[in-house]
C-alpha cells in the first residue's frame, strides 16, 4: 500500500513536470509562418583594415563586413570585443546597404563594440557584399591589438529568424 | 495548520496502538491516502496547465508561504517581453533600481503591488532573453505574411507572439514597439 502511495507521487511529480517540460517548449516554439523555406549557413562577418602594422596615434578605419550569397538578409547583429588599453574606438559610421541602426553601443569599460542593423519593413534587396558599419580607430599603446566577434552574440539573420551565419573572422593589429 | 497536523497524528497513534486489526485498517487508510494523493496531484497539475502566461492576467496572485523575511526583487517577463526587475512598490517607468534595492517581504503574509507603472518592452519573441535581430525577421515575416487572427499564421504560426499590442494582426504598429524597445535597451534586466 505505501507502495502504491509512493507510485501515485511518482505519477504526479512525472506528469507535472512533463506538463512544464511542454510549457518551456511551447514558449520556446519557433515562430513558423507557412511558405516556411530552409536557407543555407552561407554569410560571413569579417574585419577589413587599411593596414595591419600601425604606429602609436595612428588612426585608421575598421570596416566590419557582411558577405552573404544573394539573400535577403534581415538584420545584423554583432559584440566585438578589443583591448581598450592599446585602442580606441570613436562613434561608428553606418554602412549604406541597411537602413536602420537601432543599436551601435561603443563600451570602453568592457572593450565591447555592439552594433544592430536591420533593413527596413519596406526593402528586399539581396546582399553580396557590404560594409556593415566603420569603427574609427586610434591606437593608444604599444602591443597586439586583437579585435574578436563574441560568437554567441553576433547573428546574420534572414527569412523568419533563419540565422544564416556561417563564420566569422578576427583581426589583429600590431602596434609598434 | 502545523498544530493541527501534529494532534491529528498522535491521535492516530493511539487509535493504532489500541486496535487489534492494525494491518487491515492501516492498510485501507494508505490505499484511500494514495488515491487521494494522485487525484489531488492531478487536479494541481491541471491547475498548473491552466494557469499559462497566454491569459495575460491583469492581476495576479501568487502564494509563498515558506520564504524568508527579506528583501526581494521581483522579475516579470512577458510572453514576447524583456525581464523587468522591481525593486519598488509602485516603480515608475525610468527608475533605475538600485544595488541591493528590493521589496521587503516574509512568508505567510499577504502583500498587494503595483508594478502597472512600468510597462513590459515588447520583442523577446523567441524568448531568447534579449531582443534581437532574430525577432525582427519573424516579425517582419510574420506581418509580410499578412498574420491576422484567425490565420494559419497567427494561430497556429505563433504569430500571435508577434501582435505587441494584441490587436489581432501583426502589422506598423507591432513594429514601432519593436524599435522602441532596441532603441533603449534589448535585454533582459
Amino acid at each position: 500500500m505505501t507502495g502504491m502511495a509512493l507510485a501515485g507521487l511518482v505519477v504526479i511529480r512525472n506528469k507535472t513536470e512533463e506538463r512544464l517540460a511542454e510549457l518551456e517548449e511551447e514558449a520556446k516554439k519557433a515562430v513558423v509562418v507557412p511558405d516556411y523555406q530552409k536557407l543555407a549557413r552561407n554569410s560571413l562577418l569579417y574585419l577589413k583594415s587599411e593596414k595591419e602594422n600601425l604606429t602609436v596615434g595612428e588612426m585608421i578605419n575598421l570596416e566590419v563586413m557582411i558577405q552573404s550569397k544573394g539573400e535577403t538578409v534581415d538584420g545584423v547583429e554583432f559584440v566585438l570585443a578589443y583591448n581598450p588599453e592599446l585602442i580606441n574606438i570613436g562613434e561608428p559610421i553606418p554602412g549604406a546597404f541597411f537602413s536602420l541602426y537601432p543599436l551601435m553601443e561603443v563600451n570602453p569599460d568592457k572593450g565591447t563594440v555592439r552594433i544592430i542593423a536591420l533593413r527596413s519593413p519596406d526593402e528586399s534587396n539581396s546582399l553580396n557584399e557590404a560594409v556593415l558599419v566603420t569603427l574609427p580607430v586610434s591606437v593608444l599603446k604599444k602591443g597586439r591589438g586583437e579585435f574578436k566577434f563574441d560568437r554567441e552574440k553576433s547573428h546574420i539573420v534572414a527569412y523568419a529568424g533563419q540565422e544564416i551565419l556561417q563564420d566569422l573572422g578576427s583581426l589583429t593589429l600590431s602596434i609598434d | 495548520m502545523i498544530m493541527k497536523e501534529q494532534k491529528s497524528s498522535s491521535r492516530q497513534k493511539t487509535s493504532l496502538l489500541k486496535s487489534p486489526r492494525l494491518p487491515f485498517f492501516s492498510g485501507l487508510y494508505f490505499s484511500f491516502l494514495s488515491l487521494f494523493l494522485f487525484f489531488a496531484g492531478l487536479f494541481l497539475t491541471r491547475k498548473t496547465i491552466i494557469k499559462t502566461p497566454e491569459t495575460y492576467p491583469q492581476q495576479q496572485q501568487n502564494t509563498l508561504q515558506s520564504i524568508p523575511a527579506k528583501t526581494y526583487v521581483i522579475k516579470i517577463k512577458g510572453p514576447s517581453h524583456r525581464q523587468i526587475v522591481f525593486c519598488q512598490d509602485r516603480q515608475t517607468q525610468d527608475y533605475a533600481c538600485q544595488r541591493g534595492e528590493g521589496i521587503s517581504i516574509e512568508g505567510g503574509r499577504s502583500y498587494d503591488f503595483d508594478f502597472s507603472g512600468r510597462l513590459l518592452s515588447f520583442g523577446d519573441i523567441d524568448q531568447n532573453g534579449s531582443v534581437g535581430v532574430t525577432d525582427w525577421s519573424l516579425l517582419l515575416a510574420c506581418r509580410n505574411e499578412d498574420a491576422k487572427k484567425g490565420s494559419e499564421a497567427y494561430e497556429q504560426g505563433g504569430c500571435k507572439r508577434a501582435d505587441a499590442n494584441f490587436d489581432g494582426e501583426v502589422n506598423n504598429f507591432d513594429i514601432d514597439l519593436f524599435q522602441r524597445t532596441l532603441s533603449n535597451y534589448p535585454d533582459d534586466e
